[in-house]
């Protein structure tokens, strides 16, 4: 497994005092909190931040993690020292709301014991995860696994999922008899479709000539493509909606698609031929409301 | 250890409800951190709870114990991520 810099993880001294501490723990939670930053790459510093805190702000576990020494780097190949395990017992009970998001190093080092115990020790408990599926499992019902730590679940994702449900697992929470696991559905980031609710939105280029005149439109769904009409003297930016084609829900979504009109460039002498036609014949003035 | 077989599951939706008692064990708090988050306003159901309003909880939880915000801050601080929600789905709504 890898070795953590706890000290690194959270910018501070290796004499740091607990208070100083907490302040930075506070002030990289505040930052990279998944609640509040929903940057990719937030989320994972933020377990890092939060998995060091667990050790850093513990005076057990601080020492027990001290006496691994300076030597070991961050992300160096790493074995903890014979018998290091057996002095230092971590029986207090995890603080944090992530659950199951921490490193090998951590599992190995502060959490195998404290689990074993626990489990033996606490009461039925619930647990809490999320979960990113992608728009088109959504559409077509899929098994995904998941790993929580010290298991990996095959999770079934049911059609017609949308953000914000919860997925509850009997029996795969803490305790004995196991809580319920709940799971908080999210959609990943789809890099043609956003989703509010049950309903879809796209983006969709038209040419001016197809907005001006009219078109049938070829135009992507997550289960397969459609013709879309698009009405004569279309305007850039208007909404036209594909009713039930959105998450099919027990009662389905719509797929809302924005027109935007996009311009063929002008440098080649065709096009250039035609623009110059355009600006002598049409009588078309854009900025007409705007002069006095 | 992977298992094989698909765990099995229900799906909290919309039209699932739940009570004070179902939402303090699924998030194992007491019930009074419920009533206290209502009447700061954080949540507005008073008896019969939809999943919105566990994720809701869930995240002043996370909120809570990651950040250390108090209760009173809590629905402060919920109402402006709803707001800066919202205000991502406009600008998605009208980018060019």
């Amino acid at each position: 497994m890898d070795f953590k810099d706890y000290y690194k993880a959270l910018g501070v001294d290796r004499k740091a005092s607990a208070d100083e501490i907490k302040k930075a723990y506070r002030l990289l939670a505040r930052k990279f909190h998944p609640d509040l930053n929903k940057d990719k790459s937030a989320e994972a510093r933020f377990k890092e931040v939060n998995e060091a805190n667990e050790v850093l702000s513990d005076d057990e576990k601080r020492k027990a993690y001290d006496e691994l020494g300076t030597g070991p780097q961050q992300g160096q190949q790493f074995r903890p020292p014979p018998n290091w395990n057996q002095q230092h017992d971590f029986r207090a009970q995890r603080q944090n709301t992530q659950e199951a998001d921490f490193s090998d190093f951590f599992e190995e080092l502060f959490a195998a014991r404290a689990k074993q115990e626990e489990a033996r020790q606490r009461q039925t408990q619930d647990s809490h995860a999320r979960i990113a599926v992608s728009l088109r499992d959504s559409f077509s019902g899929a098994t995904r696994q998941i790993n929580l730590g010290n298991k990996t679940l095959n999770v079934k994702i049911p059609r017609g999922l949308i953000a914000g449900q919860v997925i509850r697992l009997k029996g795969q929470g803490s305790g004995q008899p196991a809580g319920d696991l709940y799971l908080e559905v999210e959609f990943a980031p789809d890099p043609l479709y956003r989703a509010e609710g049950k309903d879809l939105f796209i983006d969709l280029p038209v040419t001016p000539w197809e907005a001006a005149l009219g078109a049938d439109v070829k135009t992507p769904t997550p289960t397969g493509s459609i013709m879309l009409k698009v009405p004569a003297n279309t305007a850039h930016g208007r909404e036209l909606r594909a009713k039930g084609k959105g998450i099919p829900a027990a009662e389905p979504g719509d797929l809302h698609v924005r027109l935007v009109i996009v311009l063929p460039r002008g440098d080649t002498p065709k096009a250039k031929e035609i623009y110059e036609h355009m600006a002598r014949d049409l009588a078309f003035n854009p900025r007409a409301k705007m002069e006095g | 250890m992977v298992k094989n077989r698909t765990t099995e599951f229900d799906l909290l939706d919309e039209t699932t409800q739940l009570s004070a008692q179902d939402l303090a064990r699924v998030l194992n708090v007491d019930i009074t951190w419920i009533e206290t988050l209502h009447a700061h306003g954080a949540i507005t159901e008073t008896s019969h709870y939809t999943v919105l309003t566990l994720t809701r909880l869930r995240k002043a939880r996370r909120l809570e114990v990651d950040l250390g915000l108090n209760t009173e801050s809590l629905a402060v601080v919920l109402d402006l991520l709803d707001q800066i929600d919202h205000l991502h789905g406009e600008l998605a709504r009208h980018r060019v």
